[in-house]
């Protein structure tokens, strides 16, 4: 009874970072494991480059499928792997822990660029900084970089395919506009990525059962009436090297534990190394059975596949419906593990999508700040018949999750109105410690947003859909859905608009001359006007997009991650070519907020209340508002703003983003911008961090938007301007025609962890993510830190090396961001009281 | 043209948890005719529009002194802006030129339709979880007019749940008109004894407790809603008191303990008053924690709301 009262009485006001509230309960060896990947800073890795270097000299007369293929069978061969003394689940993309291989091809020009530059150097850049040892440095200057001089992906796109004006207009760096409104240059130093192979088909036959299917349509293709028959069979043999590279891997884990046997003293751990050296000798090569195989299994493949491609968001899919099986055998049925010892391996399988870390330019890491991987699982939902799919293993993993709170995994939660309310509230209960995870997807505005991208597929299959990355929507292992090809920032379009296609900040003549504003006798017109430029960059940004994709299909190959898809190897082409099934290029649009209070103020203050002229409203914003501060107040204070569910404010947003979508689909109708992969493009406003990126390359708009101020983020309020309450800043959300998107969307809000202090109010909080079914959005996050909490961690960052937040629309270590990108998250607007 | 707008209103906030059942919009009335000592929003007291003005909104243009008929505002580029409180005739001309709303009307008067159209748009919030609209104040017993009267039967008619967060000090009968539209009350109970209840509220307390009785046997859901205030009623006595009228309603579902704050004191501030928590130390958290658990002991659910 006395137990009972002291949890009742818990001081609301106590509740801060999940750390106070409840303290990791996880084994002591899981916490090793946490403390690895929490207290390792990322680092260069150079065998990757090496075993490239290696395959390029012993097959530099193959074709270049099979020289990847090769490449990658030498670093699995020859590569570092380790098994610490107190792992079960085992495997290494890295040579050391939060170690990040180095791709030749794809980093030899920035990496060229960057290190030993004073301030983009990798190891004191503010952000994702990487260690380098001064070895390092000497083998990248004096071996590794002048070996790929000749060989990288990005000079031979920029230098050999892409024509200046595509260039100066889409990539700023290497262009002549670094001002441009687009980031567009971000499939030189990527490959494919953003997929979730086929892990219920891996687990249910095992490799070598899918190396008998490759070779049967090898031998398929051999006799066929083919034109492109040469280039199958490479495709097919370059599978069947990888497959038996990543089968050969697995044995040298087996190897490994078997080597340790013989050292170890400790009977309990023996026998736990005996297990791992059976589960590996097993898995992936042979169909898993117990959950541990399961388990080693999924995480085998998963690593493999990170060894393999460089992209990121290489997600897990529906865990909870596939894994379940594994978990009722071995815990209920056999029950050769409890419950704990479960969820002991899940944490650790956890740990490791955590443990190697991926390198990216100066201003990429800016796009994605806080090593952001991307490694996300899908729970819940509904079954292909529209039933509740939450089973007992979606609330194991939630209890895994809530007691691990690392970077990765993240969790994408699908909620409808048959979800089970218990476990809603369960993820409830996780959001409110406060890592900015799990999030919640809306499958009624989701299956509508699918539906734009798979028009032929019955519902039935768009309900196994799945969530990877940050939030986008893609259907598992059969699509290719290349979501980080470009951005395109609203706000700087529209900022060209207003200067007749003139940069604000630099005065050049980017854009067309479309048209002085000062002329534009309404709304109408500034509209036309804005489309026409709003056209030209989206133009320019596929024409990039295809060149770069199109050099990608004769350059890019990742035969093992296109064996473990579904079209591949049905189609023998590889997942680079547009192999899978379903492929696709995600442009993204961040700043819709901000552009679209833009437009609001200039209704009201120019048309509606006839406050200013045209002239002097841009002679205000050239300004940035210097000697025109009372219209300024005005303007922050009293014209409506998006997110407040005022119809008038968030027509404007509407506006854009049905203008986005409607251009984007003339051009999927136009061959010549379609790269060879085939497909479409679609669109989000799922971006990674773009305040960085993107404010500080544009200039003061109407609205209240200063010079350099960070956009806003996703399709959440400008910050601070949603003075009506988290139900209204949704409903305006809901307005918009996300189902036009078929990537999804993305919201974020912030609460401060009062509000979810008791059970009452995490009941209340369940209740206002149910109500959102009726007038669903794609998505909503949250953030539950308060200011107080990030402020104390900003200045000691320290103590709060763990403390996670949500950053636009993934999950980042808060202390490894820049102060601007902290002090943004610091400023979302918080809503405090009810 | 009859207008229609009589509803005289403070502020309407969406989204309380804290209010009643479920998820709630608040709707605060402006105008009251109690006086309590630590009352945290002065500005709910009277019935007029009234000016607020608020420094760290101020961008000194300086337009405010110059519209005042009055004046009322001095005006100087390195002090800024003060406001002589007691010239000012509530014409809000100031409020007209100020581009930041440094300057602002307090209050606002809607027609039952706009008040309407507010309340329905959390619609889908009130059917999961339980919730409604919550009417307080000021006083919002105080503003039962005939238009109010039909905006209840409308809310009741279509299934929005209503509840009245009271102090209570209102004649009977306005509690015989409300009643048959309200789902619960949340009720003030701020002191036992009549005097010092006279004291420090300006009132008595005797037409509350005979209002309290009626409303419970009437069977009406009751939440007492009880500000500890320290060195006023952060005292046995006055739990024991709370403790005995508890144990007198039989239609009471919690009692919410309201430990003193602080938060008012800017809104004193803005309407050119002094805050009255000078020298006024926190109430024991531990003293009220304590008194918590006697309640939960003797089988009632009893919270601390803050």
């Amino acid at each position: 009874m006395e137990e009972k009262l002291k949890e009742k009485l818990i001081d609301p006001r106590e509740v801060e970072t999940w750390a106070r509230v409840r303290g990791r309960h996880c084994t002591d060896r899981v916490m090793k494991g946490v403390d690895r990947v929490i207290n390792t800073k990322p680092a260069f890795d150079l065998e990757r480059a090496y075993a490239d270097m290696k395959a390029y000299e012993a097959y530099k007369d193959q074709p270049r499928v099979i020289q990847r293929a090769r490449a990658l069978e030498v670093f699995l061969r020859d590569k570092t792997i380790r098994i610490e003394p107190d792992e079960l689940i085992v495997g290494n993309v890295a040579d050391k822990v939060k170690g990040a291989p180095f791709f030749g091809e794809y980093y030899y020009q920035f990496t060229a660029d960057e290190m030993d530059d004073p301030v983009k150097d990798f190891e004191n850049r503010g952000f994702d900084e990487f260690v380098i040892t001064s070895q390092q440095r000497k083998e990248l200057r004096e071996t590794i970089l002048p070996f790929f001089k000749d060989k990288c992906l990005q000079r031979h796109v920029f230098d050999d395919l892409m024509d200046k004006e595509t260039r100066d207009k889409t990539c700023a760096l290497e262009g002549a506009y670094p001002t441009t409104p687009v980031i567009g240059g971000l499939m030189v130093q990527t490959d494919c990525g953003h997929t979730v192979v086929n892990y219920p088909k891996i687990l249910k036959y095992g490799l070598e059962a899918i190396k008998e299917d490759v070779i049967y349509h090898k031998n398929q293709a051999a006799e066929s009436y083919c034109f492109d028959r040469e280039a199958k069979l490479l495709e097919y043999e370059a599978m069947i090297i990888a497959l038996d590279a990543a089968m050969a891997y697995s044995k040298r884990y087996a190897d490994e534990a078997r080597r340790q046997v013989r050292a170890e003293t400790d009977q309990k751990r023996k026998e736990e190394l005996l297990e791992i050296a059976r589960v590996c000798e097993k898995v992936p090569a042979k169909p898993a059975e117990s959950f541990w195989e399961a388990v080693q299994c999924i995480s085998f493949i998963h690593l493999l596949c990170w060894c393999e491609v460089l992209n990121v968001s290489l997600g897990f899919g529906r865990v909870d419906q596939y894994l379940y099986p594994y978990y009722v055998k071995s815990v209920h049925e056999d029950k050769e593990l409890t419950k704990n010892e479960a969820i002991e391996l899940l944490q650790m399988w956890f740990i490791k999508t955590n443990e190697h870390a991926e390198i990216y330019n100066y201003d990429n890491a800016q796009t994605q700040m806080g090593y952001q991987l991307g490694i996300q699982m899908t729970l819940g939902g509904q079954t292909r018949d529209g039933k509740d799919a939450v089973n007992e293993m979606s609330y194991v993993l939630m209890d895994a999750e809530e007691e691990l709170g690392l970077q990765n995994p993240d969790f994408g939660i699908r909620v409808f109105d048959g979800s089970d309310r218990n476990f809603i509230k369960r993820v409830a209960e996780v959001i409110r410690l406060g890592r900015g995870k799990p999030k919640y997807f809306y499958d009624n505005k989701a299956l509508e947003c699918l539906q734009k991208e798979y028009p032929d597929l019955p519902m039935e299959d768009l309900r196994e859909y799945i969530t990877v990355g940050c939030t986008e929507l893609i259907l598992p292992f059969s699509s290719q859905p290349n979501t980080f090809v470009a951005l395109i920032s609203v706000p700087k379009v529209l900022e060209l608009t207003l200067h007749n296609g003139k940069c604000a900040l630099t005065g050049q003549q980017l854009g067309p001359e479309t048209g002085d504003p000062r002329g534009f006798a309404s709304m109408d017109e500034l509209k036309a006007a804005f489309e026409a430029q709003f056209r030209h960059w989206i133009e320019f940004s596929c024409k990039s997009v295809k060149i770069q994709m199109d050099a990608q299909a004769e350059f890019s190959y990742s035969p093992l991650n296109s064996a473990l898809m579904e079209g591949p190897i049905q189609k023998g082409k590889d997942l680079c070519e547009g192999g899978a099934w379903y492929t696709a290029y995600t442009l993204w649009f961040p700043g819709i907020a901000t552009a679209a209070d833009a437009l609001t103020s200039i209704d009201t203050l120019v048309f509606r209340e006839k406050k200013v002229s045209w002239e002097e409203l841009i002679k205000a914003i050239d300004a940035d508002w210097e000697g025109y501060e009372a219209l300024l107040a005005y303007d922050i204070n009293q014209v409506p703003k998006y997110g407040n569910d005022i119809d008038y404010a968030d027509e404007n947003a509407c506006y854009l983003m049905n203008t986005w979508c409607d251009i984007v689909d003339e051009i999927n109708l136009r061959k010549d911008m379609l790269p060879k992969q085939g497909g479409q493009y679609i669109t989000s406003t799922i971006v990674g961090t773009p305040p960085t990126g993107m404010g500080s390359t544009v200039a003061a708009l109407p609205g209240g938007h200063r010079k350099y101020q960070p956009l806003s983020d996703t399709s959440s309020p400008v910050h601070g301007m949603d003075t009506h309450g988290p139900s209204a800043s949704v409903r305006s959300n809901a307005k918009l025609p996300q189902e036009k998107m078929s990537m999804g969307n993305c919201m974020n809000q912030r609460m401060s962890p009062q509000m979810l202090a008791t059970d009452e109010d995490i009941e209340k909080f369940v209740d206002y993510i149910m109500a959102i079914n009726d007038n669903p959005v794609a998505e909503i996050q949250f953030n539950v830190i308060s200011s107080k909490v990030l402020r104390k961690a900003m200045k000691d960052p320290q103590n709060y090396r763990d403390l996670l937040v949500r950053v636009a629309s993934y999950q980042a270590y808060f202390h490894t961001m820049n102060p601007a990108c902290q002090l943004d998250i610091i400023n979302r607007t918080e809503y405090q009281g009810w | 043209m009859n207008d229609n707008r009589v509803l005289r209103i403070l502020e309407i906030s969406r989204m309380a948890t804290h209010n009643g059942p479920g998820i709630r919009t608040m709707v605060h009335f402006k105008g009251c005719d109690l006086d309590c000592a630590w009352c945290s929003t002065p500005e709910s007291r009277s019935f007029e529009k009234q000016l607020s003005f608020l420094e760290k909104k101020c961008i000194r243009c300086g337009a405010c002194a110059k519209a005042c008929p009055k004046q009322a505002i001095a005006f100087d580029q390195n002090q800024g802006v003060s406001v002589k409180w007691k010239k000012c005739v509530n014409c809000f001309k100031c409020v007209r030129v100020c581009c930041s709303t440094a300057f602002s009307v307090i209050g606002q008067i809607y027609s039952a339709e706009e008040l309407y159209r507010e309340i329905i748009k959390d619609r889908a919030f009130y059917k999961r979880s339980g919730g409604g609209v919550t009417f307080s104040g000021g006083e919002a017993l105080l503003h039962i007019s005939e238009e109010m009267v039909k905006l209840l039967e409308r809310l009741r008619r279509e299934n929005i749940s209503i509840g009245f967060d009271t102090a209570g000090h209102v004649e009977q009968a306005v509690l015989e008109k409300v009643i048959p539209y309200t789902e619960f009350f949340l009720w003030d109970v701020k002191l036992i004894d009549d005097q010092a209840h006279k004291k420090y509220t300006g009132k008595g307390n005797e037409a509350i407790l005979s209002n309290l009785r009626y409303v419970d046997q009437m069977g009406k859901d009751i939440y007492l809603r009880c500000p500890i205030i320290t060195g006023i009623n952060d005292n046995d006595q006055h739990f024991q008191g709370v403790m005995d009228l508890a144990s007198q309603l039989k239609s009471l579902k919690e009692i919410h303990f309201l430990p003193f704050h602080r938060l008012g004191a800017s809104r004193y501030h803005k309407i050119g008053l002094d805050d009255p928590y000078h020298g006024m130390k926190d109430v024991s958290r531990a003293y009220i924690m304590e008194k918590q658990q006697a309640f939960i002991e003797a089988g009632h659910i009893a919270k601390i709301i803050g």
